[in-house]
């Protein structure tokens, strides 16, 4: 081994900070080098000078009784934290336990019900609280014109333009009777035959007409009235004249 | 006088001279502490003791 190698060697070699082997190649250089076994003392007495200024190495049972004595300064200091003292209480105690639990569960449920109590107050006051539609009284006016009592009902249609085309029923119109003719109604069987108050002569054709919901039958007339309303136009079915006599006599 | 010694050195150097000849830990426990590996720490331990060793060197000239 060579000198220039050694004194790279030496800072280590000197704290025994090197491989046995190049430890031992080291040694034996320095057996035989003068220079390098004056440079070697030179650098354990630079180690020598800086391990003079390391703290004094303590004993463990020192390390110890400190780390206790400085634990139990903490430990008086500090007060215990309120869920630290709770657990100490109550820890050991599973019944103070369960009540305190069932009193938080009384608690939460007493706030939803008396949240739920407001909600339905709020909702009457604001009259947001749905009553069924079959509960709800019917208004008058919701009632069909056939209901109230002394009243016929008649069928329109806008036939009557001209267009001869039959349209569906638009409507159904109120119609109030004399009070002669609404006696006659109560009893359906004994209607008698009473001139209609119209605006012109009555269109009879003997041709069955079409009407909705009614088949032809070819022995029966078919009588149209056109009232004032142009809307409103009256059509009845009355059997023809020899078979009404005919029925008359018999 | 020492803390003079030891800002000659790299902070790296600094580190690891004092954690091995100031308190004592091996090489590879400065190694583990510095998170090096023990060739680097044993490269930065060299260089620093041999530029403790010039600063004592100068000290030592200066003095009467």
């Amino acid at each position: 081994m060579k000198c220039r190698h050694v004194e790279e060697l030496m800072p280590l070699y000197v704290a025994s900070d090197l491989p046995a082997a190049e430890m031992r190649a080291v040694a034996d250089h320095l057996q035989n080098c003068e220079a390098c076994l004056q440079l070697s003392h030179e650098f354990r007495a630079s180690q020598g000078w800086l391990q003079s200024y390391a703290p004094p190495a303590l004993s463990e049972r020192f390390y110890t009784g400190l780390q206790e004595s400085v634990m139990r300064e903490i430990q008086a200091g500090r007060r215990p934290l309120f869920f630290e003292r709770l657990r100490e209480r109550w820890f050991l105690n599973p019944a103070f336990a369960l009540a305190a639990l069932l009193l938080i569960a009384g608690a939460v449920a007493m706030a939803v019900y008396m949240q739920q109590g407001e909600k339905r107050v709020t909702q009457r006051a604001e009259g947001t609280d749905v009553v069924p539609q079959e509960q709800q009284p019917r208004k008058d006016q919701d009632i069909a014109p056939f209901e109230k009592p002394n009243q016929m009902i008649t069928r329109a249609d806008s036939s009557h333009k001209g267009k001869g085309v039959r349209h569906p029923i638009r409507q159904i119109v109120e119609v109030s009777l004399p009070e002669p003719f609404v006696d006659e109604f109560e009893n359906p069987d004994e209607i008698a035959w009473q001139e209609p108050v119209i605006d012109q002569e009555p269109l009879i054709t003997e041709i069955p007409g079409q009407h909705e919901g009614v088949k032809p039958n070819p022995d029966m007339l078919r009588i149209e009235l056109q009232t004032s309303n142009p809307s409103i136009r009256i059509i009845w079915f009355t059997p023809k004249a020899e078979d009404a006599r005919k029925t008359d006599t018999e | 006088m020492i803390e003079e010694a030891l800002r000659t050195l790299t902070e790296k150097e600094r580190a690891a001279l004092v954690l091995r000849d100031l308190e004592g830990l091996t090489t590879e426990e400065v190694a583990g502490v510095l998170g090096s590996s023990p060739t680097t720490v044993r490269s930065q331990i060299s260089s620093a003791r041999v530029k403790i060793k010039k600063f004592r060197d100068r000290y030592l000239r200066r003095r009467p």
